[in-house]
């Protein structure tokens, strides 16, 4: 695996390895000592293993000390914190509406728990790895308890920048914190002797494991009080987290109750179709809980049923069953075998011919629409013109795929531009994938839900929120982060691969348009294209098409980890043998289907540890929508807790610049421990 | 024996196959249909953006890098700048500052990160995890802000402060000794590249003398003697070097007064002979035993347009005015010679070499002054950081190495087992077998990762603008708040990080090559 | 010289060039229906490259070659309708590694043939039989042996019911005591009536199995014939020192 390509985020993903604590001694803790902190050949050597040994020991002491010391410190207010969690989670969300985060919070559980019984995560865990995690945590717990209070006795290195403030007086939760460090520890250790090697045998599920510490948590949200800002606060801005008890209990519950809702379906159902029908929910829940559940449209059925200048056309729902049965006609005439390339360049002229048809009820006349008519008229008379029925398409569909994306510079309803588009985009996959009756039915299913939910976002995008805030939007806090993190990912993986694809291409043009916008977008920093976004962007638009700031924003991000996804893949495409190619040119698949069947599965697989470092990266990349002034969770808890949100608050900048270090960094660690388990599990299966 | 032909049987298509059939016109007709749509779209964007500027009244123009600026800079080599193009000189420079001083910071404590990760020191190890896993999963963003807050609440200095120390550090930023270049540091420089060509001839010669007699020379430390003799007999000598004044007086002289067609000759010949350079390098590269190898699309392509390009250029030299009138840029008419203000350079240089003495280099210390207000400081001596570089400087400093530490660890754990057995084998000890046998071929596999972190570093020094750091970005951002010329600012941007990763990755490569080569 | 019946391939003056090197010299020769034509040669003599321009996985640039009547040029339709005809078994096998036994056979008659999935798993089945393996089906070819990978490879390309199998070197890549159950199934392949055209370095096979023999040496096909004649009475120099160096 060492042989992946070299960009970061391969690095990323493949050096990480899961280093377990080293070997516990099998011959007493003086052995364990003598190989691990003072080992040398020589006594000199020793010596300075041994000096090295201490000098590290006291940085790390110092260390621990100055953190803890910092985190307890009386002058620190973390009720700054826990005063303004929901701001920093959701900023302007309506309290009334809280319940839809919940609700999204709760469909995620769901969902996790549904797919983890359905794919039948087997991972275990034995029960020494888990003793010795066990006694490492109360070890390290009883050490933090005993350290703080003894801190000027080792504070040996005094350099100016850790200034240790001065001891506090939380004896009560220090000795909470010992007892159940040692409790740990000792326990842990008891089992460890009394079973011997015998726990290596032993394991428990990993789930089970996760289960555990959700229910730990759980259970200290209802017991850890947490801190109260001093003196008078607004009623209305109580503590959310103190309120939020009862919710996590309930998700948690929900979490179990799904994941054997999920067993007990995988027995009833076929498994394969239910983890089809999962991975069909996982892509549909996002836009659906932003869009439905946390925006709160106002759905008027009139905007449905017609209304506005042009009724037909802009109902909704005229446009949903014309578009979908016309539409449907010709999928299923296209998918026949025997008219698949006739049908495909019809399909793509019929696309072209609604261009025109667009110009015709369009406001004015361009010069891009005369050229759209030209070469609509053209494709329809050169497709008459042309005798030989097989070979029709091939000319026109090459041209054609071009003229279908004029539709994006001739004024017509924007709704009906994205559906031309859909129309070309699936016409033309349809004949590749079409054949046999079950095949040509599933593209008739693609085409009605892909008509479906173009129409139902745009519909749902223009109804005005039933919300109510003082904002400019509804998406703040955290819930912007993932947003960002989710669709910047989401939107860049499609043009990533498609660009890996063109700059592997044998064409020369594809190849040097993708290479020249790769290695254009990869030089400029982001925070540079999210000026673009931000600034920008306006300018290239035409005059009336205005896009929200988030919108702008994710295109940014969009552009610039498409760059980052591409080359990743690319580096999956190149580690793909060339037999694979010629076996599946020999037989006789076309270009097309052994891309999407042959060797797209096998290049994503092989750098999927490489994309999922990519994820983490946007992850953390999306913080610098702060710079600009998007109010994700940095901005928040940075600038607007320490300066607008309540006066008791005012000059906590450091601590929640702490607060929010520590928040990303627990996100970020869980997550790339857990796509290392994953990775790890991979390795095991078929390859 | 050869059997008779088989007569023709009926092959029911003929040859040629109609055009939309034929596999070669089809490929050839979507690439040419997807550029001249791609070229469309980019026309239609720019008319868009053309008439969008022109109607809010704002006309693209380049005009702001002449024209007074007005702003104040946050720090740089000139913190007053007179146009927007120097305001954007500082910037660059600023930037450049972080990103070179950074990446050899990152290199050197990521590299001990990355052995410390190895050390069979359970302690050093786990420190150096905890480094790792700690500061590679907080956004750098984050982290430059803590820095940023750290130092803003180290408190101010107080008049108890005036005086001279060795260490400052406070919510003005931090000052530490420094080595400040004096009026003899151009001399001394001039020397210091001369020892560096002598070492490499003196090394050249010593391997020689080994390759031929069979003996062991010790290349390297003579190499490195005479080095350090020219290093330190420069200090006291350098003045010499003041000969070199006569030169570029010399060369001044050439410049401005040789007929400007000469150089024009001079340079078409160059372009010329640079693309003849370059095809006979790439086609040499392609030779084969068994004659020249097939040449792909991309390759003709790669041919033609060197072939175009110096062909180009030379004509640019030849047919151009000789002399290029820029009016635009600056906002006042300037004229270029065709050689290319050589001479001014030549002037700037003549005037730094002179004969007098003095040291190159002046170390100092910190002093604190009260100069205007109280808790206010300066240091005229010594070198003073302000929060703003400190923030930057440490953030991506820190953040890169947790990054090149898991690049050598992982390097070295490539090489690590067979190699070290043998090693190990031949009797090396520990420390050899690192420094001897695991580090040199772990280097090799650690580079092209290596490069691809200091070209992140580099990009992520435009972070700084969060913490109002002055560099290009802060610059640029700026110039167009005050300008609105986003697009103008936008392709400096551009142009500028684009020309940076094109010589890190230039260097990265270059070293990358000359590695593989010594694998052969 | 037996009779060769109806022309299956025809191959006139093929001639092909990597870069300045030239592979192919003039390639003329004509394959009949039924036929087993076993290509031996030294390696590097262009006979790996003859095979793949049957199928174009090459482009030769002088020449023609037809196959089933089907001139193979730049025209597309040509190029898929003789890729469909003919069948090809590689030497590193190449079969797609996340898919399994099954699926790997059945994907070309699916998404080519357009077959349902029922029928096509039928068919596939029914293939795993005939070489022997139909145990296997479910399982991902990483954990199959060469010799079954092997198989597979045939199994795939006989599903799309070729008209003719190519065979490049395809025990080349095998441990000794496998390549006879790719062997057998070969002959039993040939003895069907498959046209084929197998280059090979098994001259038992070739004693064995083929109709005739072609020799390449520099590109060109030096000598031909039928197996007694060339195992037994060689003509040509190079051949007598080939077959020298081999036997």
């Amino acid at each position: 695996m060492t042989d992946q390509p070299t960009s970061e985020g391969v690095v990323h993903g493949v050096i990480e390895e899961l280093e377990l604590a080293p070997e516990p001694p099998p011959h007493g803790p003086r052995v364990w000592i003598r190989e691990n902190l003072i080992s040398g050949d020589t006594r000199v050597a020793q010596f300075f293993n041994g000096l090295l040994t201490v000098v590290f020991a006291l940085i790390a002491i110092n260390l621990i000390q100055f953190i803890t010391s910092y985190i307890f410190s009386p002058e620190r207010r973390w009720a700054a914190v826990t005063h303004n969690m929901k701001l920093m989670m959701v900023q302007a969300y309506p309290r009334a509406d809280l319940f839809r985060i919940w609700l999204s919070i709760g469909i995620f559980f769901v969902l996790v728990a549904v797919s983890l019984a359905a794919w039948g995560v087997h991972g275990r865990m034995s029960l020494w790895t888990l003793a010795r995690g066990l006694r490492s945590t109360g070890v390290f717990l009883a050490l933090v308890a005993l350290l703080h209070g003894a801190f000027e006795a080792t504070q040996l290195i005094s350099l100016p920048l850790l200034s240790i403030d001065s001891p506090t007086d939380w004896s009560g939760t220090r000795t909470l914190l010992f007892v159940i460090g040692v409790v740990l520890a000792v326990g842990a250790q008891l089992y460890l002797n009394r079973t011997g090697p015998a726990a290596k045998q032993r394991s428990i599920p990993f789930l089970s494991v996760l289960v555990a510490i959700m229910a730990i948590v759980t259970l200290l949200i209802w017991t850890i009080e947490l801190p109260v800002p001093e003196g008078q606060f607004d009623e209305r801005l109580a503590p959310i987290a103190t309120t939020t008890t009862i919710p996590w209990t309930v998700l948690f519950l929900v979490g179990i109750a799904s994941f054997f809702l999920g067993k007990w379906l995988v027995r009833v159902v076929d498994a394969g179709r239910l983890r089809r029908l999962l991975v069909f929910l996982w892509v549909f829940s996002y836009p659906v809980i932003i869009m439905v559940i946390q925006r709160k449209p106002i759905l008027d059925w009139g905007d449905l049923l017609g209304g506005g200048p042009t009724p037909f056309l802009e109902s909704a729902l005229g446009l949903f069953l014309s578009f979908s049965i016309v539409g449907g006609i010709i999928m299923w005439w296209v998918s026949l075998p025997e008219n698949m390339q006739l049908g495909r360049g019809l399909a793509i002229a019929l696309g072209a011919g609604i261009a025109v048809f667009g110009w015709v009820i369009g406001e004015a006349p361009t010069w891009t629409a005369v050229i759209a008519t030209l070469a609509g008229a053209a494709l329809i008379a050169g497709g008459l013109l042309i005798q030989d029925r097989m070979e029709i398409a091939r000319v026109i569909g090459s041209v054609a795929a071009v003229a279908a994306l004029l539709v994006w510079f001739i004024p017509m309803p924007f709704l009906l531009r994205s559906l031309v588009i859909t129309f070309a985009l699936v016409a033309v996959a349809a004949p590749s994938f079409g054949g046999t009756a079950p095949a040509r039915i599933r593209i008739m299913v693609i085409w009605v839900s892909a008509v479906l939910l173009v129409i139902a976002t745009f519909v749902l995008g223009k109804a005005e929120t039933a919300l109510e805030f003082q904002s400019t939007t509804f998406l703040g806090g955290f819930n912007l982060t993932i947003l960002l993190a989710i669709t910047g990912v989401a939107l860049s993986f499609p043009l990533g691969v498609i660009l890996a694809l063109a700059r592997t291409s044998t064409m020369p043009i594809f190849r040097l348009i993708s290479t020249g916008y790769i290695e254009l977008v990869r030089s400029v920093p982001l925070i540079t294209w999210l000026f673009f976004g931000s600034v920008m962007l306006a300018l290239f638009l035409p005059g009336g098409v205005e896009f929200d700031e988030i919108v702008r924003i994710v295109g940014a991000i969009t552009i610039f980890s498409a760059a980052y996804v591409a080359e990743n893949v690319r580096g999956g495409l190149q580690s793909i043998s060339k037999g694979q190619y010629e076996a599946a040119r020999a037989m006789g698949l076309t270009t097309v289907q052994s891309t999407s069947l042959i060797i797209m599965p096998q290049a994503i697989r092989a750098v999927l540890p490489a994309l999922v470092g990519s994820v983490i990266v946007s992850f953390k990349d999306t913080s610098l929508v702060a710079i600009i002034g998007l109010a994700d969770v940095l901005l928040i808890a940075r600038t607007f807790v320490p300066t607008q949100s309540n006066p008791s608050f005012l000059g906590t900048q450091p601590q929640m610049v702490f607060f929010i270090a520590l928040f990303y960094w627990v996100f970020t660690f869980t997550f790339s421990r857990l796509a290392l388990r994953y990775e790890k599990s991979l390795g095991l299966g078929e390859r | 024996m050869v059997k008779p032909l088989e007569p023709r049987t009926d092959t029911s298509e003929h040859a040629r196959p109609p055009l939309w059939r034929n596999i070669t016109v089809v490929k050839w007709a979507a690439q040419i249909a997807f550029l001249a749509f791609f070229v469309w779209l980019f026309w239609i964007l720019i008319t868009q953006a053309a008439s969008n500027l022109r109607a809010t009244g704002i006309p693209f123009t380049w005009g702001f890098l002449g024209e007074p600026l007005g702003v104040k800079l946050g720090e740089g080599f000139n913190t007053d700048p007179a146009t927007g193009l120097e305001a954007l000189a500082v910037g660059m420079v600023n930037m450049l500052r972080i990103t070179v001083s950074g990446i050899v910071a990152a290199t050197i404590l990521g590299t001990l990160i990355g052995i410390a990760r190895l050390s069979s020191n359970w302690i050093v190890s786990q420190v150096a995890n905890a480094y790792i896993e700690f500061f590679r999963n907080i956004p750098l963003l984050v982290q430059i802000y803590f820095w940023n807050a750290l130092v803003v609440a180290l408190g101010e200095l107080s008049v108890d402060d005036a005086g001279t120390g060795w260490f400052f550090a406070s919510a003005k930023g931090i000052a530490i000794p420094w080595l400040n270049p004096e009026a003899g540091r151009w001399q001394y420089m001039a020397l210091i590249l001369l020892g560096a060509f002598v070492a490499r001839q003196v090394y050249k010669w010593r391997v020689r003398i080994l390759e031929n007699k069979g003996v062991e020379t010790h290349a390297m430390s003579w190499a490195l003697v005479v080095f350090a003799s020219f290093l330190i007999l420069g200090w006291l000598v350098h003045p010499i070097m003041g000969v070199l004044g006569w030169l570029w007086s010399a060369m001044a002289w050439l410049f401005g007064n040789v007929p400007v067609w000469i150089f024009q000759v001079l340079l078409a010949a160059l372009a010329i002979w640079l693309a003849y350079r370059f095809i006979a390098n790439f086609l040499d590269e392609r030779r084969t035993p068994a004659g020249l190898a097939k040449l792909t699309d991309d390759d003709y392509f790669r041919l033609i347009v060197a072939g175009l390009l110096g062909l180009a250029g030379a004509l640019f030299f030849l047919l151009g005015p000789g002399q290029a009138t820029v009016s635009q840029v600056l906002g006042r008419t300037r004229t270029f010679q065709m050689n290319w203000g050589l001479e001014p350079l030549f002037e700037f240089l003549a005037s730094k070499f002179d004969f007098s003495g003095g040291a190159p280099l002046d170390f100092s210390r910190p002093e604190v002054v009260v100069p205007t207000r109280f808790a206010q400081y300066s240091t005229e001596v010594g070198k003073a950081f302000t929060p703003a570089f400190v923030a930057v400087w440490v953030g991506v400093t820190l953040y890169t190495a947790a990054f090149i530490g898991e690049i050598v660890r992982a390097g070295i754990m490539a090489v690590h087992r067979g190699q070290t057995e043998a090693a190990n084998a031949v009797g090396l000890k520990r420390g050899q077998v690192l420094r001897l046998v695991v580090l040199p071929q772990a280097f090799r596999i650690v580079l092209p990762p290596l490069g691809s972190q200091y070209l992140n570093l580099a990009k992520n020094t435009s972070l700084g603008i969060a913490v109002a750091y002055a560099d290009i970005v802060q610059v640029g951002q700026t110039i167009y708040n005050q300008e609105g010329q986003t697009l103008a600012v936008f392709l400096i941007w551009m142009a500028f990080y684009s020309f940076v990763s094109l010589i890190l990755s230039g260097i990265v490569n270059y070293y990358n090559r000359k590695m593989q080569l010594v694998e052969r | 010289m037996t009779d060769i019946g109806k022309p299956m391939i025809i191959c006139e003056g093929v001639k092909k060039w990597f870069g300045d090197f030239q592979a192919l010299k003039g390639v003329t020769t004509t394959i009949g229906e039924r036929e087993v034509v076993v290509v031996i040669g030294p390696s590097g003599s262009g006979k790996s490259t003859f095979i793949r321009c049957i199928n174009r996985l090459e482009v030769h640039q002088e020449g023609r070659i037809a196959v089933d009547g089907i001139e193979l040029t730049n025209d597309l339709r040509n190029i898929d309708a003789i890729r469909r005809e003919v069948g090809m078994v590689f030497q590193s096998f190449n079969l797609f590694p996340h898919l399994t036994v099954l699926e790997n056979i059945t994907l070309a008659p699916i998404w080519v043939r357009k077959q349902t999935r029922t029928e096509a798993e039928e068919i596939g089945r029914r293939l795993l039989e005939r070489v022997g393996i139909p145990e296997q089906a479910d399982k991902y070819p990483g954990q199959l042996s060469g010799g079954q990978q092997q198989r597979v490879a045939i199994a795939r390309a006989l599903a799309m019911n070729p008209k003719v199998m190519l065979f490049d070197e395809p025990t080349s890549a095998l441990d000794p005591e496998m390549i006879k159950e790719v062997l057998d199934v070969m002959k039993e392949l040939a003895q069907s009536g498959m046209t084929m055209i197998v280059v090979t370095h098994e001259m038992g096979f070739a004693r064995e199995v083929a109709d005739r023999v072609l020799f390449f040496d520099y590109g060109a096909i030096v000598e031909e014939g039928t197996p007694e004649h060339f195992f037994t009475n060689p003509q040509h120099d190079r051949t007598k020192l080939f077959l020298s160096q081999i036997l």
